[in-house]
């Protein structure tokens, strides 16, 4: 099936300008997404999972240095596109959601006029209409007694329900693009499945395409369809979720795997990996895994290679990891 | 939120109790005998002492602070030593002129610094951040009377734009019928817009003397606050969301970086009713500020005390209204009890 993705990054490039120098945040990343796909972005903090996030959204401040061969989101080049036509593309388009929710509404305005807000923004609609369609989405998302949380502040609704403002607030403008950066981090367990359950009935009743940034692969291996792994920048490898997990091939995958816990494992079974992300603002060595890498080669000093091992499966990476059987 | 108020009200009443004994204590305490200044340079030590008991200041203090706090309950100040007059009289003749002056200073203070701060803040390290700064740190930089002696020079003196730096009213209008106490609003709702204009004008120059006082504070707290909110998490959901620039600017920004501004205006406008001392006597202005500094000079019991217990009732009652204008503005306050 080849199909016109929805979401195309070439070699992403992104750098910062700080007072201590150029940080390297994002190198080479690439991926493709297509309608109705749920990509998982996991890796560990400072990987560079939500810079990618930010990069797409055109969300980065004017200290970032954005390059790439190609970024373009359904059909527009976000790389020429000016302010007004990236604002536009915003919520029709792509939209994003975050991790800390109640930090990410505004704590002075009722949540339904939020609501009303991104309606409006998008589409010309009286405002008794728009009213009327936030009840609607604040229902959709499941809040009890949407009439009256209509008036509701931020403040006065837990962090589970602010979620569900999010979503409602996301799916307002009927994007073909969420991105959901660490959507349940800071929820109870309960509440994370509920979360991304709501997530899932969204996007897939609307045919849309999804990245989930996380770094818990328990739960994204249950709601997406192919993972990215991220790594100091790096993508080091990106496949379905079979490939990711029965064969992983990155020696950081494997290692990543291994340091997450299952139902059967015991703490002391639990691998942590060696060593911390190489510090971004250095000179950095191709492969930017290769200082905490157990199978490092000198061959590894050579530009990182992207192997293609079939059709869904990439891995960048001189010596693939073995995992004896 | 009515009983919030209610209680607010209430909680300011130990701070005013502690107000009015403190500057009791403080007053008869101070260096200088009113009997003495009363009684004239040619007073024998009998007619000090005559006047001293007609005064009642022969009273052991205990006594003197029974029968002055008894009168306050009814309202009465006692009477000042200098006008003859019941200070509270005096007070209310004379506060309209100082509370007119000090609110077109600070009504000019936040004309010019919340914008200048939020156009400081949408563009960081643009030409005007810098006119910002620059305006505010000269502002900050010269003390009122001195800024208000410069004005004169130049737009009276010099130029010839302004009225003469004296009083309220040229004499050649007719003050308006008392109603607000304003000379501005009291004109115009007499219909006389000549003199209005010409209370505006007498007004121009002392209010400047006294806003760029407060441009300061105002324009870095509008500044801080405003960059502040543009960093915060929600401006960023707004962008993600795609609202239109103008609504995540001022529904999204604006509104939220008011917040703290708004709870320094109690301070700022209090502060400045302390300033206007200096520029009440610079202008002619006559206001509490003067009745103030002769009560000092003369030791007018009463009319310092009168004075302070009304500045500090002031004072509550303002940092009252800016708490129900938070409670206005901010949800989360209402709840906050």
């Amino acid at each position: 099936m080849t199909q016109v993705p929805i979401l195309d990054i070439r070699n992403l490039k992104v750098d910062f300008a700080t007072r201590d120098g150029m940080v390297h945040a994002l190198e080479s990343v690439s991926f493709q997404l297509v309608r109705g796909e749920t990509m998982g972005l996991v890796g560990e903090s400072g990987s560079g999972k939500s810079v990618s996030a930010y990069a797409v959204m055109r969300l980065l401040g004017s200290s970032a240095h954005v390059t790439a061969d190609r970024m373009v989101c359904g059909g527009v080049d976000l790389r020429s596109a000016s302010d007004a036509e990236v604002a536009s593309l915003r919520g029709k388009r792509m939209t994003m959601i975050f991790q800390n929710a109640r930090a990410a509404l505004n704590p002075i305005r009722s949540i339904g006029d939020q609501i009303v807000d991104v309606l409006r923004a998008h589409r010309a609609m009286p405002k008794r209409e728009a009213h009327e369609a936030a009840i609607m989405a604040l229902a959709e998302v499941r809040i009890p007694d949407p009439k009256r949380r209509y008036h509701a502040y931020p403040f006065e609704l837990s962090g589970g329900m602010c979620q569900r403002v999010m979503i409602a607030l996301a799916f307002a403008s009927e994007p073909e693009l969420l991105i959901a950066d660490e959507p349940t981090t800071g929820l109870d367990v309960t509440t994370q499945a509920v979360i991304m359950d709501l997530i899932r009935e969204k996007s897939s009743q609307r045919q849309m395409s999804t990245i989930l940034i996380t770094h818990d692969l328990t739960l994204a291996a249950e709601y997406c369809d192919r993972f990215a792994v991220m790594h100091a920048g790096h993508i080091v490898e990106q496949g379905t979720t079979t490939d990711i997990f029965q064969r992983a091939t990155h020696p950081y995958t494997g290692l990543l795997m291994q340091a997450t816990p299952h139902g059967a494992t015991t703490l002391s079974e639990l691998a942590a990996i060696p060593g911390s992300l190489p510090d971004l603002r250095r000179e950095l060595p191709p492969c930017r895994f290769v200082h905490r890498c157990p199978q490092s080669t000198p061959a590894c000093a050579a530009p990182l290679p992207r192997v293609k091992l079939d059709a869904s499966h990439e891995v960048a990476c001189h010596m693939p990891w073995r995992e004896s059987e | 939120m009515i009983k919030l108020i209610a209680k607010r009200f209430l909680s300011a009443v130990p701070s005013l109790i502690g107000v009015i004994i403190v500057t009791f204590v403080i007053s008869h305490t101070l260096p200088g005998d009113p009997a003495a200044y009363f009684a004239g340079p040619s007073a024998t030590a009998e007619s000090i002492a005559e006047t001293k008991a007609r005064l009642g200041l022969d009273q052991p203090l205990p006594a003197q602070f029974v029968t002055y706090v008894g009168d306050l309950v009814q309202g009465d100040l006692g009477r000042s030593f200098n006008s003859g007059q019941p200070v509270l009289t005096d007070l209310v003749r004379r506060l309209p002129a100082s509370f007119e002056l000090t609110l077109y200073a600070l009504l000019f203070a936040i004309v010019v610094a919340v914008p200048l701060g939020l156009w400081a803040a949408v563009n960081p390290g643009s030409w005007i951040d810098h006119l910002c700064r620059g305006t505010v740190t000269a502002a900050a930089a010269f003390p009122s009377f001195f800024t208000a002696l410069v004005l004169i020079f130049v737009f009276y003196y010099k130029l010839g734009w302004a009225p003469s730096p004296i009083g309220r009213l040229a004499i050649y209008f007719p003050v308006p019928p008392t109603v607000t106490g304003f000379f501005t609003i009291d004109a115009l709702i007499a219909g006389d817009v000549g003199t209005a204009r010409a209370a505006l004008g007498q007004l121009v120059l002392p209010a400047i003397s006294l806003g760029l006082f407060a441009l300061a504070p105002l324009a870095r707290m509008t500044r801080a606050s405003m960059i502040g909110v543009l960093g915060s998490e929600f401006i960023t959901t707004a962008r993600a969301e795609g609202l239109p620039r103008r609504k995540i600017l001022w529904t999204y920004g604006f509104r939220n970086a008011l917040l703290p501004v708004v709870n320094i205006l109690g301070m700022i406008f209090s502060f400045l009713l302390g300033a206007n001392v200096l520029i009440e006597q610079v202008f002619g202005w006559p206001g509490i500020g003067t009745y103030a500094v002769e009560a000092v000079l003369t030791s007018d019991y009463a009319a310092i005390q009168g004075f302070v217990v009304m500045m500090a009732v002031l004072y509550i009652l303002l940092n009252l209204g800016v708490d129900i204008l938070n409670m206005i503005v901010d949800p989360r306050v209402r709840y906050d009890d």
